[in-house]
């Protein structure tokens, strides 16, 4: 079996979490997989044995999802909508709806979670709401199709790419104004930050290129490139990452070139490229980091990558035009 | 006074942070003059593509900011009488780069007229073939050219094994270079072209089977029409009216272009509903030849110290270039005849059937190159 299911001391933890929430049922753990459909209107929920436990059904466009701290909610901006629907992951509903500025697309939570920072793609802005009122307490422009949006982790910075102005807008949020402005590659997308705090990964999609900036000094640093064989630059277009919690390995998905590159986040060699679907965008990992689930865009399935050999393992219809893809485990 | 303006002018626009631009169209284009059909057929709307230039300048104004950049747009739609005076005008005032939404003719003696100066022109929306043979040293071409689109139609047609074509021509010298294109498109690709039939918009009696579709289309054996048709009046009455039961592309039917509102991944669907916020209409594609003419200008002049018209003219044709058209790949010029290297769109009237290259043509150094006059066979006049 290559999913480890929970271990009892992280569900003993949850349970303790929720417990103070007063939640009747475990959600923490529950090992299950999320997808959101942008096209099917729905977020289906995945067994761990990959079986379909149920379709929740969302607002227009489902796109990008985040849990809360403790797993209880999972959040997912709609952006056909203009909200951002709630999904308790307990009893698998949608339970509130926050409302946001036109086509929401990709968000975090400030770190104390009193906030959602969420870009707002028609708009060019990157708007704060604040969770307890559900109102739009800021808005902070950007150039035009903002995308990524991420904390640094000290939470002194927001930084939010985006496509249009190929620019990452480093924000500081105690003056609530961007700060600088870093010119990156061409049509830059999404982030990871590594674990220790330093560096700052944008995907650039059509430039094929991948931006390493040094968070401290806020200066591009690398500039990587993954061209599996048999492609040419211009079909990679790299968008979603994930990286692992020891920041060791950064998982890229190379879009057109229909494949996973897994890096070596110190050295920035490549260590494996793995065939995924057609138009891969988005990536996570489970918490034992054995497993990646990648979602394709183009043809409505996820991928499956057993980490330990860096192979496909198995590929699962899912239904229409999957954006992005969590695991609460 | 008028010296003295010119004088500022000119040395606001030597800066190396301005980017004066000027788009340049005929108030009565014929291309979109809505009363042109017979009986006020119903023509494209109207088409003010400056409003796509000046939102190109908006989509990239927080860059250009940043920079300390400096984007003008100077717009002007004049008779076909006063343009080479404008053209010269716009230039003595220090625009540097002219964006030409004009019919092909106007757009050749604008380049002959201004050689010389220091301008670099944009020929955004004609597609005679002409224009990149001849070569000029201060143009280059952000609307697909007529080979492009062509070589578009011929890939699908391949892909869905429609092998053996139809070809109806009209009156219009446009319409007889179009099919000259499909026909190089189609010899390339060894689709079989069974004739080449004229029609004309006579009811004569004594040329029936110059204006009767059905009669038009008969005698032969085919698996698709291919009508070139310009002005779109012939071409609107062509499908359904064929005496075998077939589909009909070209300037009708299934059309092959640079854009299409319907149009919804790699943020197509953000371009076509800004324009859309922008001007109250759906956005055409001499809209987005227009934006894309306006944003490569911008791209290039931020990423060349002190820019000048001449390189940024070189920048854009190197593989330097990298521009995005959100057409999901990069976009940039060929070295060889300065025409943007682009996906083609091939679309109904409401939907994007099949963007090309259609996957599995190949090509050995940009499958972009598929489509158009590939370096090899290009020669300038």
């Amino acid at each position: 079996m290559w999913i480890d299911r929970k271990l009892p001391g992280l569900v003993l933890a949850a349970a303790m979490a929720v417990a103070t929430l007063c939640q009747p049922v475990l959600a923490r753990g529950t090992g299950l997989i999320f997808v959101s459909l942008e096209r099917g209107n729905q977020v289906v929920v995945l067994n761990p044995d990959l079986s379909v436990k149920t379709r929740v059904d969302t607002s227009r466009r489902p796109r990008d999802m985040n849990f809360n701290k403790d797993h209880t909610l999972l959040y997912v901006t709609c952006g056909d909508d203009d909200v951002i629907d709630v999904i308790d992951v307990a009893t698998l509903e949608v339970v509130d709806s926050i409302p946001t500025g036109p086509s929401p697309e990709m968000f975090q939570f400030s770190p104390d979670e009193s906030k959602i920072y969420v870009s707002n793609e028609e708009d060019s802005v990157m708007e704060v709401i604040d969770l307890a009122t559900k109102t739009i307490s800021g808005r902070i422009p950007t150039g035009a199709e903002p995308e990524g949006v991420i904390n640094s982790v000290d939470g002194k910075y927001v930084f939010v790419t985006s496509e249009v102005a190929d620019m990452v807008h480093v924000i500081d949020m105690a003056k609530a104004a961007v700060v600088k402005n870093i010119v990156v590659g061409t049509r830059p997308r999404r982030f990871v930050v590594t674990p220790d705090g330093r560096e700052l990964w944008v995907s650039d999609e059509l430039s094929s290129e991948v931006h390493v900036i040094d968070i401290a000094s806020l200066e591009i640093k690398d500039d990587l490139t993954f061209v599996p064989p048999g492609f040419r630059p211009e079909d990679v277009t790299p968008v979603g990452m994930a990286i692992t919690k020891d920041g060791s390995k950064v998982l890229i998905t190379l879009g057109r070139a229909n494949h996973l590159a897994i890096v070596d986040a110190g050295t920035r060699e490549l260590l494996q490229y793995v065939l995924v679907g057609s138009r891969a965008w988005d990536v996570d990992l489970t918490s034992d980091e054995k497993t990646a689930f990648v979602a394709n865009g183009l043809s409505d399935d996820i991928t499956v990558v057993d980490m330990t050999s860096m192979t496909p393992v198995q590929s699962l219809a899912v239904g229409r035009t999957p954006h992005s893809i969590r695991v609460d485990d | 006074m008028r010296a003295l303006l010119l004088f500022l002018l000119l040395a606001g626009a030597a800066q190396a942070e301005d980017v004066a631009i000027g788009h340049l169209s005929l108030a009565e284009d014929p291309r979109y003059t809505q009363d042109w059909g017979y009986a006020r057929l119903i023509t494209p709307p109207p088409v003010i593509t400056a409003d796509a230039a000046g939102m190109a300048i908006t989509d990239l104004k927080f860059t250009t900011d940043a920079m300390g950049m400096n984007v003008t747009l100077d717009a002007r739609s004049v008779a076909g009488a006063d343009l080479l005076a404008t053209a010269q005008k716009m230039v003595a005032a220090g625009n540097r780069y002219l964006i030409l939404d004009l019919p092909g003719a106007d757009v050749a003696q604008v380049a002959q007229a201004l050689a010389g100066q220091p301008v670099l022109l944009v020929n955004a929306t004609a597609p005679e073939m002409a224009l990149r043979t001849a070569c000029f040293d201060n143009m280059v071409h952000s609307g697909p050219s007529a080979r492009q689109t062509m070589d578009a139609l011929a890939q699908y047609l391949r892909a869905m094994d429609w092998l053996s074509v139809l070809v109806l021509v009209g009156e219009d010298p446009l319409d007889a270079g179009l099919a000259d294109e499909f026909q190089a498109a189609a010899d390339r690709l060894r689709l079989s072209v069974v004739d080449r039939r004229a029609f004309t918009l006579a009811a004569d009696p004594e040329h029936r089977e110059g204006s009767n579709v059905k009669l038009l289309t008969g005698g032969v054996d085919y698996d698709v029409v291919f009508v070139a048709d310009t002005r779109g009046e012939f071409g609107r009455y062509v499908p359904y009216a064929t005496q075998l039961p077939r589909p009909v592309i070209g300037s009708v039917g299934l059309t092959a272009g640079s854009w299409h509102w319907a149009l919804e991944r790699d943020g197509a669907t953000q371009v076509s509903s800004r324009f859309d916020r922008l001007t109250h209409r759906k956005i055409q594609p001499a809209d987005w030849d227009v934006w894309i003419a306006a944003k490569s200008i911008i791209t290039a002049a931020m990423k060349v110290p002190g820019a000048t018209p001449a390189t940024v003219r070189q920048f854009m044709l190197s593989d330097a270039m990298k521009l995005d058209g959100s057409k999901g790949v990069t976009l940039n010029y060929r070295a060889w005849d300065g025409q943007m290297r682009q996906p083609i769109v091939l679309a109904t009237d409401d939907a994007a059937i099949a963007v090309a290259p259609i996957e599995g043509y190949m090509h050995q150094t940009s499958t972009l190159d598929t489509l158009g006059t590939d370096e090899p066979e290009f020669a300038c006049d």
